[in-house]
């Protein structure tokens, strides 16, 4: 091996590291099935590695692996669909299911997150797992910057809204203060 | 600014997505009004926690990788051990040299990350710069513990003992104190604080500043400029700004404007760490003192007030007592 290849290689399984375990995340947020996704972050990063190599220490990679694993997630949930007539909208899992929260606070998150309009979800669940810019995100999903920034405002606000009319506006302050003790 | 406006703000701010003017809007925004403040806070911790929330589900990513990892993998130089045997034993030692500076430095650099800096003010007063900056002037005797650089989002330090605080002004990074009665938040302004083995006593000086008890967070108190609260058995309670001398550690200056003797002695102890008493007996509240020292000696103090005053003092022990002749 080459030094380069040696410097690509090592780059290649630090953004490895860095990236797999928020990927399966996300793509979870799609695909509810482990082992699919999975399979779905590890064959993008085979990709790069044969097909894109050129990505590998760059900026780029970040837009890149996250716009792959949703395609690549959207694609594997209409394989589904068709292989599955029994189960035509696939029985929407529920994400909490088998999560038991530390905290009442972060439970009452996740269902806020959850009870997010699908659209405003995605945008929002996007920024949180990439950090990508508003601009990065308005090309990873396709659609304008300015969408992105009215539905990243209309998610805090829901999710604020959520949160106050199930009584725990207040509840965070406590759980900041246990956590940081 | 409307509702939705600075929603849209702070979630730009969150975003990193604001311009420097827009930072300045939002911390204009957050100076104007502490509900400002909590909503702002409010919406900053859903932010946080659903960024934790949402990538809480484990997987297993050294054995994703031992799946795809590329072969070849690369020659790995510290899992052979055959290059070496063939080295001279100069050049293993010097090796071993470098090895051992490769770790002091890499146990350096993570180190350096975010130690522990402890201050203590042991034999005078202290003035020193935190990391973002901001001011704190330490009393003799007093103690401060932070990260240097701070924590990510937050400045947090704890004090024992007392202190002024000049906080640089930064709405997405509150200045907390904490110490064992409570905290102390800074809502951009000058400060002091005394942590006394029974309670914590604020005093604003300019500004505004949030209160909350060791116990119970949710419980809290906004102080503004010229007010003062004590922090006493998780009780917060506003009170009377007493005496105008509790900066005089770090002015140098004792104030007296027909001041009754009693407090003029409390500020005097307060001051130079004196057991000065009354005798038993004294009016005191018909003696009044006006006067002012600027860096004087404790003597000097005392021969200027049985000038004023026609008393005496007399020496028990460690106690100085006044004493009409």
């Amino acid at each position: 091996m080459s030094t380069d290849k040696r410097d690509s290689y090592y780059l290649f399984q630090q953004a490895f590291e860095t990236w797999y375990g928020t990927l399966c995340n996300y793509a979870y947020s799609y695909v509810r099935d482990r082992n699919a996704c999975e399979d779905i972050v590890q064959e993008v990063f085979t990709r790069i590695w044969e097909d894109r190599p050129q990505l590998i220490g760059t900026e780029g990679i970040r837009y890149y692996l996250f716009t792959a694993v949703r395609n690549n997630c959207i694609s594997w949930l209409r394989q589904a669909k068709k292989h599955s007539a029994a189960d035509p909208d696939g029985a929407q899992p529920v994400y909490i299911e088998h999560r038991r929260e530390q905290t009442e606070y972060r439970a009452m998150v996740r269902q806020a997150i959850d009870n997010l309009p699908p659209r405003c979800r995605e945008v929002f669940l996007l920024s949180r797992f990439s950090n990508m810019t508003y601009k990065e995100i308005a090309g990873s999903l396709d659609i304008s910057e300015k969408t992105v920034e009215n539905q990243m405002t209309k998610a805090l606000k829901l999710m604020r809204s959520f949160l106050k009319d199930h009584g725990v506006y207040l509840a965070w302050a406590l759980t900041n203060f246990l956590l940081s003790k | 600014m409307e509702e939705n406006e600075h929603i849209r703000l702070i979630t730009r701010h969150l975003s990193r997505e604001t311009s420097s003017e827009e930072e300045a809007s939002l911390r204009q925004w957050l100076e104007g009004d502490p509900a400002h403040r909590q909503q702002f806070d409010a919406l900053r911790n859903v932010w946080d926690t659903s960024g934790d929330v949402i990538r809480d589900m484990p997987f297993d990513t050294a054995a994703a990788w031992e799946k795809i990892a590329p072969s070849p993998p690369p020659p790995s130089v510290r899992r052979s051990p055959t290059p070496l045997r063939l080295l001279s034993p100069r050049l293993v030692a010097a090796a071993s040299v470098l090895l051992a500076l490769c770790i002091a430095a890499g146990w350096y650099y993570l180190t350096r990350q975010h130690p522990l800096q402890q201050v203590i003010a042991a034999a005078d007063n202290q003035q020193l710069t935190l990391p973002d900056g901001s001011k704190v002037w330490l009393r003799k005797g007093a103690g401060l513990k932070y990260q240097d650089p701070f924590n990510k989002g937050l400045r947090e330090v704890q004090l024992t003992g007392e202190a002024f605080f000049q906080p640089i002004s930064d709405p997405a990074r509150p200045f907390r104190i904490r110490t064992i009665h409570g905290a102390i938040e800074d809502i951009g302004t000058t400060f002091l604080v005394r942590d006394r083995d029974s309670m914590d006593e604020v005093f604003v000086i300019t500004g505004k500043v949030k209160l909350t008890t060791g116990e119970d967070p949710s419980q809290s108190l906004v102080l503004s400029s010229g007010q003062k609260a004590t922090i006493l058995k998780n009780k917060l309670s506003p009170s009377d700004w007493g005496t105008p001398n509790m900066m005089s550690w770090k002015t140098g200056a004792l104030e007296f404007r027909q001041t009754p003797l009693d407090q003029v002695v409390q500020d005097i102890n307060d001051h130079f760490g004196s057991q000065l008493n009354i005798a038993p007996g004294l009016e005191v509240e018909k003696i009044k003192i006006t006067a002012r020292f600027d860096h004087q000696h404790l003597d000097q103090v005392l021969d200027e007030i049985k000038l004023l005053t026609g008393l005496h003092i007399i020496r028990i022990k460690d106690t100085l007592l006044f004493v009409r002749q």
